[in-house]
């Protein structure tokens, strides 16, 4: 006997597998609450010089919104692309909840350096960021995979190779021109 | 040379970024490429320096303050006419809100439920729409009626309730100390509300203390229909019905069908009824100690009779009186369309014996267990 929670779950992850656009909407209500405690839970402890795993926060979030029996994940890729996803729609509205100006500033604030500029610009920065994927999403779906899983999922090169079914090196080749793609896409955003 | 290839600008691209840049201009010359191709590779590799910092890090790892609890920023805040003055609550969907806005010289307190910012995609509007459509032919008095719903400045829709302040139903009992009498007429109010629901063919399914309040003056008001159900209509334009469904239920006092994520009709209302009245009457719930987990609920509802109440009697109702409450649990609401008379709200209240049992029996005062048949796996309880 499946806890109806888990089987919904398993439910929203098949239909998130076989291309339903609606799903990851629909499983934010189940971990949305647990995954922001676990987020400031696990970051009121590290250290800042710690890297963050955010797959290991969408795990723990998964874990516990399911104490029996667990979640029915396809694959690890499976899991790999939901976390990223759902680490991206988290981090955005967070982004929107600190106040951020659509197009804050000029200055593109996306690195671990930026890390003591004020919130509201890095905010700002995220949305930004956010809205360029979403049309890189529309030229070239793999970049923009790629790029969700290591910016907001904080997957390595070889998990996102073994997500997406390609080689590593893709990734790493994939990651550095979308880069640009987007450097450039927020630069001409914030005239 | 002509056309527009994106895969090879990339390839040409990714290579010229693993040479010095002074090295790029001669490979690019030499890779063939459109004059619409190279003049995007030289658009793009012309950023190769000032990009190269960016996405260095996961996201998470310098936007931790993101996290942070703050105030909440509606608070003060105007939301159509009302003012919101502070949070209520939370759940999955939505936040619940006291606001209040002037009718005349008046103060009008509402509790006001807001979609989340988040949340605000097509089919969450529409899960919310629908509870607030539920509310809307609800009339009864005791369940809390809708007073207005909108739409914020930026899309965000609400409705506002008449806010109840009043305990819930269990809480109450215990503060005013109610005989069995008493909290029996109490909870018979809680069915009628229950019943009307019904009859307009709205199960409400989260039917638990937390859901019925009781005013100061005494009046139960049923809340929340957030994962309401409206029986045979609308149910495939619902798509997400099930989703908040589940997320939401509360195991102790969710039925057997619920907690196996069957179909529900009204007969998990009755279950749930059955559950508050046990609650009500003995301070405890029939399968408390196995609600960490649905399955040891479902297997203890199938399997064994739950303790007698008046065993687990440690506050106000009287003992020397003994009433079995029964409940047929186990059997799938298939059973309710059997010729036999089905429960409804209103006879668990008024003490009948129906199909699904959980209600009282008065007149059977002494015969614990007289309503019991093993084989349909009843619950019986005498008080």
């Amino acid at each position: 006997m499946n806890d109806p929670v888990n089987a919904e779950i398993t439910q929203i992850l098949h239909d998130w597998n076989s291309g339903d656009e609606n799903a990851s909407e629909r499983l934010l209500p189940f971990v949305y609450d647990e995954l922001k405690r676990q987020a400031r839970y696990l970051m009121s402890r590290e250290r800042s010089d710690h890297t963050l795993q955010p797959t290991a926060l969408v795990h723990e979030a998964f874990l516990r919104i399911s104490k029996q029996g667990g979640v029915n994940w396809q694959n690890r890729s499976h899991f790999f692309g939901v976390a990223s996803r759902l680490m991206r729609q988290i981090l955005v509205d967070h982004a929107r909840q600190h106040g951020a100006a659509k197009r804050g500033t000029a200055a593109i604030h996306l690195s671990i350096d930026d890390v003591t500029v004020p919130a509201e610009a890095r905010a700002g920065s995220i949305l930004a960021l956010h809205e360029s994927l979403e049309r890189l999403e529309k030229l070239d779906k793999k970049q923009a995979a790629v790029v969700e899983m290591r910016f907001f999922g904080g997957l390595s090169n070889a998990e996102i190779a073994e997500a997406l079914g390609v080689s590593e090196r893709t990734v790493v080749r994939s990651f550095s021109v979308a880069k640009l793609w987007l450097y450039r896409d927020l630069s001409d955003g914030a005239e | 040379m002509t056309g527009y290839d994106r895969e090879k600008i990339n390839d040409a691209v990714a290579d010229a970024l693993t040479m010095e840049a002074a090295e790029r201009a001669a490979f690019l010359d030499a890779a063939q490429l459109s004059e619409t191709e190279r003049k995007e590779a030289d658009s793009l590799l012309s950023i190769a320096a000032a990009a190269d910092s960016i996405l260095d890090a996961p996201a998470i790892s310098f936007s931790k303050d993101f996290f942070e609890t703050n105030a909440d920023p509606l608070v003060g805040k105007l939301i159509g006419a009302f003012t919101i003055l502070g949070e209520l609550g939370h759940g999955g969907m939505g936040a619940v809100y006291l606001a209040s806005r002037k009718v005349g010289a008046r103060e009008q307190r509402v509790a006001l439920k807001l979609l989340r910012r988040e949340m605000n995609t097509s089919l969450l509007r529409e899960r919310f729409r629908h509870e607030r459509e539920i509310l809307a032919i609800l009339e009864h008095p005791n369940i809390a009626k809708l007073v207005d719903f909108g739409t914020t400045e930026d899309g965000i829709p609400y409705f506002a309730m008449e806010y109840i302040d009043g305990k819930p139903i269990d809480a109450y009992c215990s503060a005013h100390s109610l005989g069995r009498d008493e909290r029996l007429e109490l909870f018979q109010k809680v069915c009628s509300a229950v019943s009307a629901a019904h009859r307009s063919l709205v199960v409400h399914r989260d039917l638990k203390p937390s859901n019925i309040l009781v005013t100061p003056d005494g009046t139960p008001k049923l809340l929340d229909f957030g994962i309401s159900k409206i029986l045979e209509t609308a149910e495939s334009e619902m798509p997400a019905a099930t989703v908040t469904k589940l997320g939401a239920m509360t195991p102790g006092y969710a039925s057997p069908e619920q907690l196996r994520g069957d179909s529900v009709t009204t007969a998990a209302d009755i279950y749930s009824l059955g559950v508050i009245l046990f609650e009500l009457l003995s301070g405890r719930r029939p399968f408390e100690a196995q609600e960490k987990d649905p399955r040891l609920i479902l297997k203890a509802v199938a399997e064994t009779d739950p303790p007698s109440p008046s065993s687990l009697a440690t506050e106000g109702p009287g003992q020397e009186r003994r009433l079995p409450i029964s409940a047929e649990a186990s059997s799938e609401a298939k059973t309710l369309s059997t010729p036999q008379r089905p429960a409804t709200a209103d006879n668990v209240g008024n003490g009948e014996c129906g199909q699904r049992r959980f209600g009282l029996k008065r007149s059977a005062a002494t015969s614990t267990g007289s309503c019991s048949n093993r084989s349909q796996k009843n619950l019986i309880a005498g008080i």
